[in-house]
């Protein structure tokens, strides 16, 4: 496996598209931290986020071809894509969401300083706020924030615009701000 | 005031990674045997994603060629149609002819 190591995501494609398991294996590696992340991020369940990234890695490997190279296409964007829309799908069809699973990592780094709890307090409040923001704004945000997309990027993923994406951002910091300022935390 | 909002989104936790989510993955992979596909509409779709046209340098290179033969036959074509030499005129058609 190591032989793989320097080739580019792109470069694994198309060797899982002949078959290559191994290349495979390093994609998933490579990868799957980051795409949990994203899918926990927008559901907030873990067994749910669990079955959407093994779902994503196992539908990519049954149907490689459905990955298109060229025209500068990245498989990164591809793959946030798929993990979002099978995020959004199992949302609709479970009608399951809580944002409360979001919350319990938070309680887990409480080391009984005061700073801190203020911290995971604020942390709390935060999520909360995350959580209730309408779907794509929370998309665009988590994209944009923690994803570490560019704008670009992110508005592929959501295949709308730059500005369509930037409006989203401004309306959903606007909207969190304002709780924020709410709250007493901005 | 952005400033501050965007320290605090930064501070937002990271979710908890399951350690055997990666290997499960994998493993799972195993017993599933990849698809290849062979439809009308993917076959489409593949040749035209592997059609590559030709740099635009020799397009335009193969158009200037295209352009300088087919000028010259032109010229030829606009020289023969301005030769005098070969335009007939009926002298004895007069006015009355057509009356």
């Amino acid at each position: 496996m190591a032989m793989y190591e320097k080739e580019t995501d792109e470069g694994l494609m198309e060797r899982i598209k002949s078959g290559d398991h191994q290349a495979f294996s390093l994609l998933v590696r490579r990868h799957t931290q980051r795409f949990y992340a994203c899918a926990f991020r927008l559901c907030a369940c873990r067994n749910m986020s669990e079955d959407i990234v093994q779902d994503a890695f196992l539908k990519l490997w049954e149907n490689p071809d459905r990955w298109k190279s060229g025209k500068g296409a990245q498989f990164t964007t591809w793959f946030y894509r798929v993990v979002i829309n099978l995020t959004i799908d199992t949302l609709r069809k479970t009608k399951k969401y809580s944002g409360i699973e979001a919350l319990d990592y938070i309680k887990d780094n409480v080391s009984g300083q005061e700073e801190q709890l203020v911290i995971n307090e604020q942390q709390r409040i935060l999520e909360s706020m995350i959580q209730k923001l309408p779907e794509r704004q929370r998309i665009a945000l988590n994209l944009c924030f923690y994803e570490g997309l560019s704008n670009k990027e992110a508005a592929g993923v959501l295949k709308i615009g730059v500005k369509g994406l930037e409006s989203l951002l401004m309306r959903a910091k606007k909207s969190l701000r304002d709780d924020l300022q709410r709250q007493g935390i901005l | 005031m952005i400033d501050l909002l965007d320290k605090i989104l930064r501070k937002r936790a990271e979710p908890q990674f399951p350690v055997n989510l990666v290997a499960n993955i994998i493993n799972a992979s195993k017993n599933i045997s990849q698809q290849k596909s062979c439809s009308y509409n993917g076959w489409i779709i593949s040749f035209f994603d592997n059609l590559f046209l030709p740099q635009p340098a020799f397009v335009l290179a193969f158009l200037l060629l295209l352009g300088t033969f087919f000028g010259f036959e032109l010229e030829n074509a606009y020289m023969f149609e301005h030769d005098l030499s070969i335009l007939y005129i009926e002298d004895s058609l007069e006015l009355r002819d057509w009356l």
